[in-house]
């Protein structure tokens, strides 16, 4: 019991940069200019957050500053791709070498060390826990000790829902990415939309990172998102940006790794634990639609082949 | 009364050419205003400026009686005009609510208040007598309703003028005749149309008057009770209309293509190919009548081997053909093929001219040699082929969506003849082609009979089928409905079996 408890816990800590990333894209997606440079946005973001702590010793400063750095990032990428014309993939690519190259470069710049900055200074997010809820039996681990961002996620979810599907922004949104053409007839800028969905996209990830960096660990390590912006990306890609299904796939990786996590009492090598989530999403997200369409393909031909019945 | 639009003397010209040269039409308030042309002829330029998406270089334009300067749509949708494109400007994954509303939603509590919407909508609906379920997803309406819901989209935005950019072009025929009671309807409850077309007998049934467009200028403009079909296309063209084919007596030759019991099913598990079995012979045109969504797409698509999920039995040219034989396998048999839609299948809009014209060509002997495309061989052939089909190109190199769609259909006819097939299935050859190049796309397919080659011609245009075919077969619910040979042709008598009244198929010349 307290093992599953202990499990659901884990679940909404290691969901949280996953879901909340993938909620952030599913903007610049719907608005027709998929992010693949969400990895790249979340380390910086990672990578601010702790420059911010550290400096004035509050971790709400570190989450403004990784928002802030999120935000400029998301609006390059906006300003490159819509008004420059830059090709999606190309600029995508070269962020996120660049997202990695640059933490990577400013670690030994700023701090004087290598490989990982670990610091007393660095103030982690305060673990919140909420009063009541946590006592349920079984879910109740998502409400203790979780962060704030965390929560956050969980709500963004709903209210991009809402925003998407209720309000005019969403319908703009929508219709600038599905076409262009019919947004401009009506009057709407789609370039403008595209930019500041991009914007977005950018403060999202960057906040998913300050919880990779100040919520789950305390502190900054080269390439510590170890590909959860690709992750993400995956679970935009495979939901089609509907927020319901980046929410599952999120919380399949979400998961998958807490259920690892105890499998490490069975004493297997770390390194094949920590592959178990990628494993779990990769395929499900390659194999689920393969399977749908194989279906699909295998009862219309047997239908053909039964009713005509020959003559 | 001042007039609804006024167009004084405009001019619009691009690199290279005069689309509107010094161009002067009134369309006055209630009425249907048919603006007619050739493609090319200038007449959607003309009206983009109309709606605001392109400026004037020169004249005016006037809005009752008010002189207006549009910077974008905007400005027109607030001078309540409204513009249905030729390529629908819907979002298909919205419902029919959402886009109707797109441009200006209702809201309640910063929500988009849906219910409100639909209310309103539905006493537009009707007012002018439309039965729509607002709640649909538009990409699963057919055709002729989307386009019902872009008339309602500009209704809804105020529209009291409304262009319609060839808005027949790919309608069924009652979908066409729906389309003309509710453009009169509109009429004759307030509004003002302007109608787009060159289809001659439309605006002879709907329009109250015409203006002729030829190369940028105006060279007519009637009241349409006081003329005809044939001085509006000599006003059109600048000279008389062929009304029939020169051709020589069938040579009948042996079979070119056998179809026997195809069954296939679309994507919804409809059963829209049901037993379908008939041959085509070297030397003659066949063709295949039927309202539109009887089957014929899908047949088409199991013959030329795009769907390859069907039951049955094809031959071409005697030899059988497996189901799993890709499209290009059954080319090489002697199978030529022109796509019923250009835009989708029969070409690539991004790709250039040459590379649209090298898509099929490429196989060639002549051009691939050793494994290598000789864009040079390529050229010169497309130069001929360009010469020949007189088909009006920006430059090899531009992008094929740089082409109009007559000019489009005539490449894509040019690039299948060039391929020198024995059977040859057109699908739709003509539609939303002018008059020039349809006679045109209609003396090379008879040449091409005369020549002894198979022709498999699927259309919805009754006249198109009636003047080429040597034999008909009319398709109705998926099933070869009735048969009848050249000399027993009546519009008639096709026409009671595409509605399907008759039935009389027998077992007769299926081996």
């Amino acid at each position: 019991m307290a093992a599953i408890y202990s499990i659901f816990m884990v679940t909404a800590r290691v969901t949280t940069p996953i879901l909340l990333a993938a909620t952030g894209g599913i903007y610049s997606d719907k608005a027709g200019l998929p992010n693949i440079a969400l990895d790249a946005m979340m380390i910086l973001g990672a990578f601010m957050a702790v420059y911010g702590s550290f400096f004035y010793g509050n971790a709400g400063v570190g989450v403004g500053y990784a928002a802030m750095a999120g935000l400029a990032i998301g609006l390059l990428y906006g300003l490159i791709c819509v008004y420059l014309k830059g090709d999606n993939t190309v600029v995508g690519i070269a962020f996120n070498l660049i997202g990695w190259g640059l933490t990577t470069f400013l670690l030994p710049v700023i701090y004087g060390t290598t490989g990982s900055f670990v610091s007393e200074l660095i103030v982690s997010l305060k673990k919140i826990t909420v009063p009541l809820l946590h006592t349920l039996p079984i879910i109740g681990g998502i409400f203790k000790n979780q962060t704030a961002i965390t929560y956050f996620s969980w709500v963004f979810v709903g209210i991009t829902y809402l925003i998407l599907y209720k309000t005019k922004p969403g319908m703009m949104i929508r219709a600038c990415g599905e076409n262009p053409q019919a947004a401009e007839t009506v009057g709407y800028h789609v370039k403008r939309t595209r930019l500041i969905c991009s914007g977005i996209t950018g403060v999202m990830c960057a906040v998913a990172g300050a919880h990779l960096s100040l919520g789950l660990m305390t502190l900054f390590s080269e390439k510590m998102t170890a590909g959860k912006g690709f992750i993400a990306l995956a679970a935009v890609t495979y939901a089609k940006a509907e927020p319901k299904k980046v929410l599952f796939i999120s919380l399949l990786f979400g998961f998958s790794n807490a259920l690892s996590n105890q499998l490490q009492l069975l004493q297997l090598p770390p390194d094949l634990i920590l592959m178990v989530p990628y494993i779990f999403v990769v395929v499900f997200v390659v194999a689920d639609p393969m399977f749908v369409a194989f279906q699909l393909k295998k009862r219309k031909m047997i239908e053909i082949r039964q009713s005509g019945g020959g003559r | 009364m001042e007039d609804a639009v006024l167009l004084k003397d405009i001019v619009k010209a691009f690199p290279g050419t005069v689309a509107n040269n010094h161009i002067t039409i009134s369309v006055r308030k209630n009425s249907i205003h048919g603006i007619v042309g050739e493609n090319g002829a200038g007449k959607t330029t003309l009206m983009k400026q109309l709606y605001g998406m392109y400026r004037p270089d020169e004249g005016e334009i006037w809005i009752n009686g008010k002189q207006v300067v549009f910077h974008s749509p905007r400005d027109a949708i607030n001078c309540r005009i409204g513009m249905v494109h030729q390529h629908f400007t819907l979002v298909n994954s919205m419902s029919v609510v959402e886009n109707i509303i797109l441009g200006r939603p209702v809201l309640k509590y910063g929500f988009v208040d849906i219910r409100r919407a639909k209310k309103e909508i539905g006493l537009l609906c009707g007012k002018y007598n439309f039965d729509m379920d607002l709640d649909a997803k538009v990409e699963d309406l057919p055709v002729g309703l989307k386009q019902r819901v872009e008339i309602l989209k500009a209704l809804y935005l105020g529209a009291d003028v409304l262009i319609m950019d060839e808005p027949t072009a790919v309608l069924t025929p009652q979908e066409i005749t729906e389309l003309f009671v509710t453009l009169k309807n509109l009429r004759d409850q307030g509004a003002s149309i302007i109608l787009i077309t060159h289809k001659l007998s439309e605006v002879m049934q709907l329009t109250d008057e015409v203006t002729v467009l030829r190369d940028g200028r105006v060279t007519g403009h009637v009241f349409t009770k006081d003329t005809n079909e044939q001085e509006l296309a000599r006003m059109m063209i600048g000279r008389g209309l062929l009304l029939h084919i020169d051709r020589q007596e069938a040579k009948i030759g042996g079979k070119a293509l056998g179809v026997r019991n195809i069954r296939c099913k679309n994507d919804d598990g409809m059963m829209v190919v049901n037993d379908v079995s008939f041959d085509v012979h070297y030397g003659e045109i066949v063709g295949i009548a039927g309202v539109q969504g009887n089957g014929q797409t899908e047949l088409i698509e199991v013959i030329s081997g795009i769907n390859q999920e069907y039951a049955g039995r094809i031959e071409i040219d005697g030899q059988e053909v497996l189901t799993k034989s890709s499209p290009w396998q059954r080319r090489a048999m002697g199978l030529g093929h022109i796509p019923e839609d250009r835009q989708r299948e029969g070409s690539a809009p991004d790709a250039t001219i040459e590379d649209n014209f090298l898509m099929t060509t490429y196989r060639k002997p002549e051009i691939n040699r050793h494994a290598l495309i000789s864009r040079k061989k390529a050229l010169q052939e497309l130069e001929d082929m360009v010469r020949e089909f007189k088909i009006k190109i920006p430059g090899y190199r531009a992008k094929g969506s740089a082409l109009s769609g007559g000019n489009m259909q005539k490449l894509i006819f040019a690039r299948e003849y060039n391929l020198n097939p024995r059977c040859l299935i057109a699908s739709q050859p003509t539609r939303g082609v002018d008059i020039g190049a349809m006679e045109f796309i209609h003396s090379h397919l008879a040449r091409m009979r005369d020549q002894g080659k198979a022709v498999l011609l699927v259309s919805n245009e009754l006249s198109e089928i009636m003047l080429l075919s040597d034999r008909v077969l009319v398709m109705y619910e998926g099933k070869i409905s009735g048969e009848v040979k050249a000399g027993e042709l009546s519009e008639e008598k096709i026409g009671l079996l595409m509605a399907g009244i008759v039935q009389e198929r027998g077992e007769q010349d299926v081996e």
